[in-house]
């Protein structure tokens, strides 16, 4: 701080007085909390600068700021504090890597495609008078994938082969082809869906060791599931159709990290051992039916006059709802249900799960209902 | 209505005067406190010759407005002894205040009795015709009353100090060592006209701001924060006006000097202010070394 020139500062102190009018507590204070007009701060200023005593007064009734924070400990070094953070980047890195290689298994292309398809959290929607079979391929594809995925590696890959050339001709009768879809992938030259057909048959151990073959015995047959004692009349996909399927379970692999959210290994067996999957609808009179073909459709939940209008799919779970308030729910696909009672007599127009646990149904009354424990408790909102 | 004018040339108050006390009188809720409207009115009326006895009406109203009205009726509820007011005061105001006596005497038993010595005065002592008169009385509502018995707790306490400085014997100043103190040197008293004249002239162009920081930070020794705290600015705002200041300072007296025929060099000496770097000193010659001489020990031992 430049000094004051000592002219200057005895003239300061010659201009000290002692002023008998000096400024009360009132004008103090508002001085002090800044509510006096800028034309009386002046005034007090001016007072000020040559009334020491009043200057004393103000600054010793003027609030303190507190004390200075005593400095127990030194602060850390630059080079302590780098320590840190590479120490904190290292262990994000090693955290990021250990994420990445627990993910590998599920997100390989060489893993069985129904488990990136299968564990996708999906809502199938139906309305009563939509046709199912828009979805057809959608559909045979994941039963041919359930089966392959429920069949052991080739024991003899000549014998496969062999068995390769037995259904070859047989498969374009069983099931004519798709009619092209704009857009599709599925449909490509004769060669690649053979190649691809070949490939899928090199996966076929359990017809080699002698089980019944799947053209003759339908996908229910012999596999662990379930729901065996549903009739299914489901004529054994062909080759080729098989290859559509296959490729186009790979088309639909849905990218790296998108599907295994909600997955969990319990989820993965389950779904290994579960046999073919079926295809739910709901009819125009409200019936909720299922097919494992797509042709033939069985009552799957006798409402005793509940008309349904939803019917929703999730993992191993199936969910429907429909008037006055019904809610069932099946983990069994659909050999038993149980009442999911809601307390509402709306009609359920819609039932969307995000994942396994989390849900949101609606009614036609507007009103919403949520799930955050995979419907153990619907909350209204 | 009567036509707007200065409040202290009308005997009565006009009609928007007392619009404006209805209004303040019903948002100080002096009612509480045992205060009719009446007794309200006229204590703001009081306030208002007080501090704005030249103001047009407007701006009295405006005035009134600004006042700590609650605060207001609270203590004059208090000074009139009604018992609500007073349980509400102490409620408030009397660990503040002990707080706030003790930070100013730094000592605690000093601080109880200058808080104890206050709260006497604020319930009141009888005057010569045996009415209790309240401190509180005094109170206007210019700032926040917390505020207020801060103020009048340093006033007291520079009043005791006063009176105690005086009363210091002798010996008790001689065990303090303070006969050994240096006297305060005396203002210099510049004999030179031109310097004093350009001084006062330089001081009397001032701000009252820039006055009353020259004085709080060389004549009374305050501090940045201090005076920041005061001012509501930031303690290197502070530090950034005084440079200035006393830069300016220098300059116009120099030029003021310069301007009244003055050498630069007188000037500058007046001043007080010979930089080390003007003088014609051979620093390089006094510094070297004669190369043929010997080093001053040498030169001893021979």
């Amino acid at each position: 701080m430049e000094q004051l020139p000592q002219s200057v500062r005895d003239q300061l102190a010659r201009s000290q007085g002692s002023s008998s009018d000096h400024l009360d507590a009132d004008q103090l204070t508002a001085f002090a909390e800044n509510s006096v007009t800028s034309a009386e701060r002046d005034r007090i200023l001016g007072h000020l600068a040559h009334c020491s005593e009043c200057r004393e007064i103000l600054f010793l009734s003027h609030p303190e700021t507190a004390m200075p924070q005593t400095v127990l400990r030194p602060a850390k070094s630059a080079r302590t504090r780098w320590v840190a953070v590479a120490g904190f980047i290292a262990a994000v890195i090693a955290v990021g890597a250990l994420f990445l290689i627990r993910r590998e298994p599920t997100t390989n292309k060489n893993a069985p495609t129904i488990i990136a398809s299968e564990t996708r959290p999906q809502q199938q929607e139906l309305e009563p008078a939509a046709p199912p079979a828009a979805q057809t391929g959608l559909r045979d594809s994941k039963k041919t994938a359930s089966k392959l995925s429920t069949q052991a590696p080739v024991a003899n890959e000549r014998e496969s082969a062999d068995l390769y050339k037995k259904d070859l001709p047989n498969k374009p009768e069983s099931k004519p082809a798709e009619p092209p879809r704009e857009g599709d992938e599925l449909l490509r030259a004769d060669a690649a869906i053979a190649k691809d057909a070949m490939a899928e048959k090199q996966s076929e151990p359990i017809i080699a060791a002698g089980a019944p073959r799947p053209s003759t015995q339908g996908p229910a047959s012999n596999s662990a599931n379930n729901i065996s004692n549903i009739a299914v009349n489901d004529s054994a996909p062909a080759a080729a159709p098989m290859a559509k399927a296959s490729r186009k379970m790979e088309v639909e692999q849905p990218p790296i990290g998108a599907t295994d959210r909600t997955f969990s290994y319990g989820t993965l067996a389950r779904l290994k051992a579960a046999g073919p999957r079926p295809t739910w609808r709901i009819t125009e009179s409200g019936s909720l039916e299922k097919s494992y073909d797509s042709k033939t459709w069985t009552q799957a939940l006798p409402g005793g006059g509940t008309k349904f209008r939803v019917v929703s799919v999730v993992g191993g779970t199936v969910w429907a709802g429909g008037e006055q308030g019904a809610l069932f729910v099946s983990n069994d696909e659909g050999a038993s249900w149980a009442r999911v009672h809601l307390g509402t007599t709306e009609t359920v127009s819609s039932i969307q799960f995000t994942d396994e646990v989390k849900g949101v149904l609606k009614t036609t009354a507007g009103s919403t209902w949520r799930t955050t424990d995979g419907g153990i408790t619907w909350n209204r909102h | 209505m009567g036509a707007p004018g200065p409040i202290a040339d009308r005997p009565t108050p006009s009609a928007l005067v007392e619009t404006a006390c209805d209004r303040l009188f019903e948002r100080s809720q002096a009612a509480r406190y045992g205060l009719s409207r009446k007794d309200f009115g006229v204590i703001l009326l009081s306030i208002a010759k007080q501090y704005c006895a030249e103001a047009v009406e407007a701006e009295l109203v405006r005035f009134l407005e600004s006042l700590k009205l609650e605060e207001l009726a609270l203590a004059r509820g208090c000074a009139a002894g009604n018992e609500l007011a007073w349980e509400t005061f102490l409620t408030r105001y009397r660990s503040s205040l002990y707080g706030a006596a003790y930070s100013i005497a730094k000592e605690e038993s000093v601080a109880k009795e200058l808080a104890d010595s206050l709260y006497a005065e604020l319930y009141g002592i009888p005057n010569e015709a045996g009415r209790r008169v309240s401190k509180l009385e005094y109170y206007k509502g210019r700032g926040s009353l917390e505020g207020w018995l801060r103020t009048v707790l340093a006033q007291e306490f520079v009043n005791r100090y006063r009176r105690t400085k005086r009363e210091v014997s002798l010996e008790e100043k001689v065990e303090a060592g303070e006969q050994f103190a240096a006297t305060p040197p005396a203002a210099s008293g510049s004999t030179e006209p031109a310097l004093e004249q350009a001084s006062s002239k330089a001081l009397r162009e001032l701000g009252a701001e820039e006055r009353f920081l020259l004085a709080a930070y060389f004549l009374d020794g305050r501090t940045l924060a201090e005076l920041g705290r005061t001012l509501k600015v930031h303690e290197s705002t502070i530090s950034r006006k005084l440079d200035r200041l006393t830069s300016d300072l220098r300059k116009t007296i120099r030029k003021d000097l310069i301007g009244q025929g003055i050498s630069s060099r007188r000037a500058d000496e007046l001043m007080q202010e010979l930089d080390v770097r003007d003088l014609t000193l051979d620093v390089r010659g006094n510094l070297q070394q004669e190369p043929g001489s010997a080093a001053f020990y040498k030169r001893n031992e021979e």
